[in-house]
């Protein structure tokens, strides 16, 4: 069974949640609740590098504030 | 708003569990016994110590040790200093360890005596555990630093298909989910003997499951058990509860059964379970509950549970159970629909315990921690690449793995870590590795080799393999081929591919005299090879440690000889076994 996130010639979107953190997701699911188009539609590898660069503290940020309000 | 792990911390739970119980035993090892209030000081002082080197929150503790009760104090005072540690694994080679040291950013290190002797890696700080002696010095006081549930508590380390391992972070919320859990309740885990190596995620229930209930870890010996050594101890330390790898447990129900006779709760899994160990398990041990369990580092171990119990009389695939509490399993086709019972689709799985992601790969997390579109707003779930069906009454049947990911002895395998690994080597134009049912329940890799312009060195090969790569990655044969066959769409041809040999490399000597003649015949017996000479050695032929378990117990049934494991480690041939047995010329 192929998965449709390893495809390599399907549309992608990138997704990020209130946390911070971020989902490749395929362009024919609809986006859950919850969740914000970052990037896309655009293909597997350009959304895995705007993950690389845009992602780049993958504390949730609710947990980064917490650890950063105590130093 | 997405969810946030249970409330704590692993060591504000110890703490607790401390104040209740300070004088019950907490851990024992080799005739060493500490109660709970030794523990916890022998960690505080570590956990000082390491504070003084620099450990902080969200920072990784590398700790490269053998079993032992210093090595439990040693993860426990990591956790003290608000800092998680990255546990490495004792066999693996010096190269991967040093891979994973340099990933990490050189942390300061935790090493004991025996390790340090075997020479350790370049990092940060070093301090070499000794029975605490390293800290006698430092305050014994609890340097009081919590931890935010969603912080991490440990990074482990598996195999992934870039050709490089992927560091798994886990929480402490998905620790104390999982020791939290109901499946635990009635102190059925009272007395866990800690048989996993440290580095495996297993350790996470053999440790925290007792040491958060009040319970108590028994400790096994460094390197690998016996089934007689496991039997004993079994039996001297009163064992309740143990988790034993598919593989070990069928080593152990086909040798010894009876030695689990004692045991409340056995745990088994990591591989498919076969159905005639459970049997042979139950009819021994009729007041055991055998469990059968599944998960992933991904998910701070396990997910699913299935207990089982006397008459076992079921033939089937061994069902993995239902779900753990607060884990929703989702089995869902490749549109992300959900499919009905019976149907095959792949397990995803959701909840609090699920892990950060992959450390520094923030490509590969969001490809594998992914938007739930069942779940509450914003919450993740885990893409475990294994394929399942749901029976009527919610039941996860484990069917195979998706892609390329193989199990071999229980560990998930990138084949693609391998072929990057192999490619490394000089002289290789291409290189394709697979593995191979030699027979049901028994994989082996098989690597196959296209040589560049000139020759290729096979030996040379294998031994920069085991150089790179823990032994159960280390192809198992290589096979030299002129081209890699190709489908028309030009994707190897894995059904063109040839069936490589098993059998060693060593030139063929008959055995001399009956010891030798029993010695070979159950060598072949138990590596399944047709013909075994005195000279070939046991693990060139891929016996691995399992392997070798069952060897020196079949061993002890023909010969009524008793070998330790390590005798084989030291004489991996007949010859050389013949030799200590005093039979041989």
């Amino acid at each position: 069974m192929a998965n449709p996130f390893e495809n390599p010639d399907g549309a992608f979107l990138v997704l990020v949640n209130e946390r911070g953190q971020h989902s490749l997701w395929p362009v024919f699911a609809a986006v859950p609740a919850g969740w914000a188009v970052a990037h896309g539609p655009s293909g597997r590898e350009d959304c895995l590098d705007h993950v690389r660069t845009n992602w780049t503290d993958t504390r949730p940020r609710d947990l980064a504030a917490h650890l950063d309000a105590q130093h | 708003m997405a969810s946030s792990s249970p409330r704590g911390s692993v060591q504000g739970r110890f703490a607790a569990q401390v104040a209740l119980t300070p004088d019950a035993t907490a851990v024992s090892f080799d005739g060493l016994r500490l109660t709970y209030r030794e523990l916890d000081e022998r960690a505080n002082r570590l956990a000082n110590l390491l504070l003084e080197r620099g450990a902080r929150p969200e920072t990784p503790v590398a700790v490269l040790m053998e079993r032992s009760a210093d090595m439990v104090a040693a993860l426990l005072a990591v956790l003290k200093t608000g800092a998680f540690y990255l546990p490495l694994h004792t066999s693996h080679p010096p190269e991967r360890i040093q891979w994973i040291m340099d990933h990490a950013g050189a942390p300061i290190l935790l090493a004991d005596p025996i390790t340090r002797e075997r020479g350790l890696p370049e990092g940060g700080p070093l301090v070499v555990v000794e029975g605490g002696r390293e800290s006698r010095e430092a305050s014994p006081a609890d340097p009081g630093i919590d931890a935010h549930p969603d912080q991490l508590a440990y990074q482990m380390y598996t195999s992934g298909s870039t050709g490089e391992p992927k560091g798994v972070g886990v929480t402490h919320g998905g620790i104390l989910g999982l020791v939290s859990d109901s499946c635990w309740e009635g102190g059925r885990h009272e007395r866990v003997l800690m048989v996993a190596p440290h580095a495996f995620s297993v350790s996470t229930y053999e440790l925290w499951v007792p040491l958060l209930h009040g319970g108590q870890v028994v400790v096994a010996p460094p390197g690998l058990l016996g089934v007689a050594t496991l039997g004993r101890l079994v039996t001297e330390e009163a064992i309740t509860g143990l988790h034993l790898t598919a593989g070990l447990f069928r080593v152990v129900a086909e040798e010894a059964p009876k030695c689990l006779a004692g045991v409340r709760e056995v745990l088994t899994g990591g591989d498919v379970i076969a159905p005639s160990a459970v049997r042979r398990v139950l009819d021994a041990c009729p007041d055991t509950v055998v469990r059968a369990m599944y998960g992933a580092t991904e998910t701070a171990l396990f997910v699913t549970h299935g207990p089982m119990t006397a008459p076992y009389t079921e033939d089937g695939a061994v069902p993995v159970g239902g779900p753990l509490d607060d884990v929703r399993l989702r089995v869902l086709d490749e549109n992300l629909t959900p499919v009905p019972p019976g149907t095959v689709g792949e397990l995803y799985v959701g909840g609090s315990r699920l892990a950060r992601g992959y450390a520094g790969r923030a490509d590969l997390t969001a490809q594998s921690f992914v938007a739930d579109p069942f779940a509450g707003p914003g919450e993740r779930m885990y893409r475990t690449g294994d394929l399942v069906r749901l029976t009527p009454r919610g039941q996860v049947d484990f069917v195979g793995r998706a892609g390329d990911q193989v199990k071999i002895r229980g560990f998930r395998v990138e084949p693609a870590e391998i072929e990057a690994i192999l490619a490394r080597h000089p002289g290789l134009a291409h290189v394709a590795v697979v593995a191979r049912q030699v027979e049901p329940g028994d994989r082996r890799l098989a690597a196959y080799v296209v040589p560049g312009p000139g020759p290729v060195d096979v030996e040379a090969l294998r031994a920069h393999a085991a150089r790179a790569l823990p032994d159960y990655m280390v192809p198992a044969a290589f096979v030299v081929l002129d081209a890699l066959p190709l489908t028309p769409n030009g994707k190897l041809d894995r059904a063109a591919l040839p069936a490589p040999d098993f059998t060693g490399l060593t030139a063929y000597r008959a055995p001399d005299g009956p010891l030798e003649e029993t010695l070979c015949s159950l060598f072949a017996e138990v590596l399944g090879v047709e013909r075994v000479g005195v000279d070939d050695s046991f693990f060139d032929l891929d016996g691995q440690s399992l392997l070798a378990m069952r060897l020196i117990s079949r061993i002890h049934a023909e010969l009524g000889e008793d070998l330790p494991i390590s005798a084989l480690f030291d004489t991996p041939t007949v010859a050389g076994l013949a030799a200590r047995l005093g039979g041989a010329p």
